[in-house]
């Protein structure tokens, strides 16, 4: 298949976030869904492109386009609770590569 | 802890701030009574959700140099529709507050680890609430500057 021109193609950031509390990926990933859900809806989720790239170890990378930046932003700011216990999650870096943010994240 | 922090403060010579006044609002009547007082900052006029302030009181609270707080706590523990008529209502204050000239200050108000957010999340916060993002980066931190500077 054709790539498609630079011009076509979404722009996406990757945000690395750090998780406080004790939580499995699979929890993470959920209450970060459902958190994007709940704000933005389903419309708002597929528009953002979202999706969890990686998590190990509480930090993790996620990803979506570049116009919904700031509303992924405020949809992990708005985790309080994982599977009913306190939790937050705070953003480590954002970039436009996955290459730089794992170079930032040390892998 | 906190007394190595205050040894420490000691000696470096930092001087203690000043707390600054700041008075929870809600309803209506405890908003126009805030906003009357001497107090700097009126916090969360609208925890209930329903539009306790209007432009009146925006303009007393602007004459007597009050400035108005937005928690991001609130929003965190409110449930699902709470947080919605929040956000409805907040977003409607903030566009007075701009049209007044309000001064406006975000901050998360937390009462334990759980509840602390970063700048960039407060940033994203005001911009969710409809300001700039040069606004909302001024509301974290010029303006409780100011705030901290006139109490001094």
């Amino acid at each position: 298949m054709k790539p498609f021109p630079p011009t076509l193609r979404e722009k996406r950031r990757y945000i690395e976030f750090k998780v406080h509390g004790p939580t499995t990926e699979k929890d993470v990933s959920q209450a970060i869904s459902n958190s994007v859900l709940s704000l933005f809806g389903e419309d708002g989720y597929a528009r953002a492109n979202f999706s969890i790239i990686e998590y190990e170890k509480g930090v993790g990378i996620c990803r979506c386009t570049h116009e919904w930046l700031d509303n992924i932003l405020i949809a992990l700011a708005f985790v309080g609770q994982i599977k009913g216990e306190k939790a937050r999650i705070t953003v480590l870096s954002v970039s436009g590569t996955l290459k730089t943010i794992r170079k930032a994240k040390g892998i | 802890m906190y007394y190595d922090l205050f040894a420490f403060r000691k000696e470096e010579g930092f001087s203690p701030a000043k707390p600054v006044k700041s008075t929870k609002g809600g309803t209506e009547e405890a908003n126009k009574k805030i906003a009357r007082s001497r107090t700097q900052v009126l916090l969360d006029p609208m925890d209930s959700g329903k539009m306790t302030i209007d432009t009146a009181t925006l303009q007393v609270a602007k004459d007597n140099d009050i400035a108005i707080a937005v928690t991001f706590r609130q929003f965190l523990n409110a449930s699902k529709f709470k947080r919605i008529r929040l956000i409805v209502a907040y977003r409607k204050l903030i566009q007075l507050c701009l049209k007044k000239k309000n001064r406006i200050i975000l901050a998360s108000g937390a009462e334990d680890e759980f509840e602390l957010r970063s700048p960039e999340q407060l940033i994203a916060f005001g911009v969710f609430l409809g300001l700039t993002r040069q606004q909302a980066k001024w509301a974290i931190s010029k303006a409780p500057e100011y705030v901290m500077e006139a109490q001094q």
